[in-house]
């Protein structure tokens, strides 16, 4: 469910997957957090492959900053139209750092 | 916005019926979704999609306990550009009063930000004009009323 790459020193997490719902939320963040282990500072997670994302999903993503902590909260990129509408209307998008592309994301942790 | 292909009123635009499982709860979605593209804006299905999976969630986890032996049935009808779908289930009626918690005025504020749960009710107040709930002779239906954007 999770391609990882590192770009620089940013460790990008690739969701590859259609549909990030209550059926997948719980595998999802396990697969995250394995990718976590060893505490990377700079995290970018891509969601370009997510076309719908439910509560679940969201409560994964969530769950998943408070395990690793506020110093590496991830930069999320890559939001399709009903995934970006899930982020504006529970206000996700003032939680989380949002770009467009991964390298806007990568590029955004470099600031 | 309605079309052409809309239904004479009260005939179901669709019905389909799955094992109660979250892995299904995607089947409602894309038999919703594809029924209601021709009848309904892009945004409009986003919408629908949120909210009628944030209910049909809740049904399969507190009314069917999470267990495949029970049925989910969806049904649609669209009627002067509105549509109604009708979530139905032989699972255990629920211990509180949903008709009150969704009947409530507006959606209510925001859920917290780092909440890793309850924004499912929220949701689908968010995308559903109203929400009523019925319960008698062993089903619950919850009715889900949309209203297209103008």
């Amino acid at each position: 469910m999770i391609t990882p790459q590192t770009i620089g020193d940013t460790l990008v997490l690739s969701v590859n997957v259609p549909r990030l719902d209550a059926a997948l939320a719980v595998r999802f963040r396990e697969e995250v957090l394995q990718q976590l282990t060893e505490e990377p500072s700079r995290v970018v997670i891509d969601f370009s492959a997510v076309t719908f994302l439910d509560s679940s999903g969201l409560g994964a993503l969530v769950s998943i900053v408070k395990r690793v902590g506020h110093h590496c909260r991830p930069v999320i990129c890559g939001l399709q139209p009903a995934v970006q509408t899930m982020f504006a209307l529970t206000r996700m998008d003032q939680v989380f750092k949002v770009r467009g592309t991964v390298d806007e994301a990568v590029a955004s942790l470099a600031e | 916005m309605p079309s052409d292909r809309e239904p004479e009123a009260g005939q179901p635009l669709f019905q389909t019926a799955v094992s109660s499982s979250l892995e299904n709860v995607r089947l409602l979605a894309d038999a919703a979704c594809g029924a209601l593209a021709p009848v309904l804006g892009d945004m409009d299905l986003i919408k629908v999609q949120i909210g009628l999976v944030e209910a049909a969630n809740n049904v399969v986890k507190h009314a069917c306990r999470d267990r495949e032996d029970h049925t989910l049935s969806l049904s649609c009808t669209v009627s002067g550009g509105v549509v109604t779908l009708v979530l139905e289930d032989d699972g255990f009626p629920p211990a509180v009063d949903l008709n009150r918690n969704a009947a409530a005025s507006g959606a209510g504020p925001v859920p917290d930000g780092m909440a890793e749960s309850g924004r499912g009710l929220w949701l689908m107040r968010q995308c559903f004009a109203s929400i009523r709930f019925e319960s008698g002779n062993g089903l619950n239906r919850l009715f889900l009323r949309f209203e297209p954007e103008a």
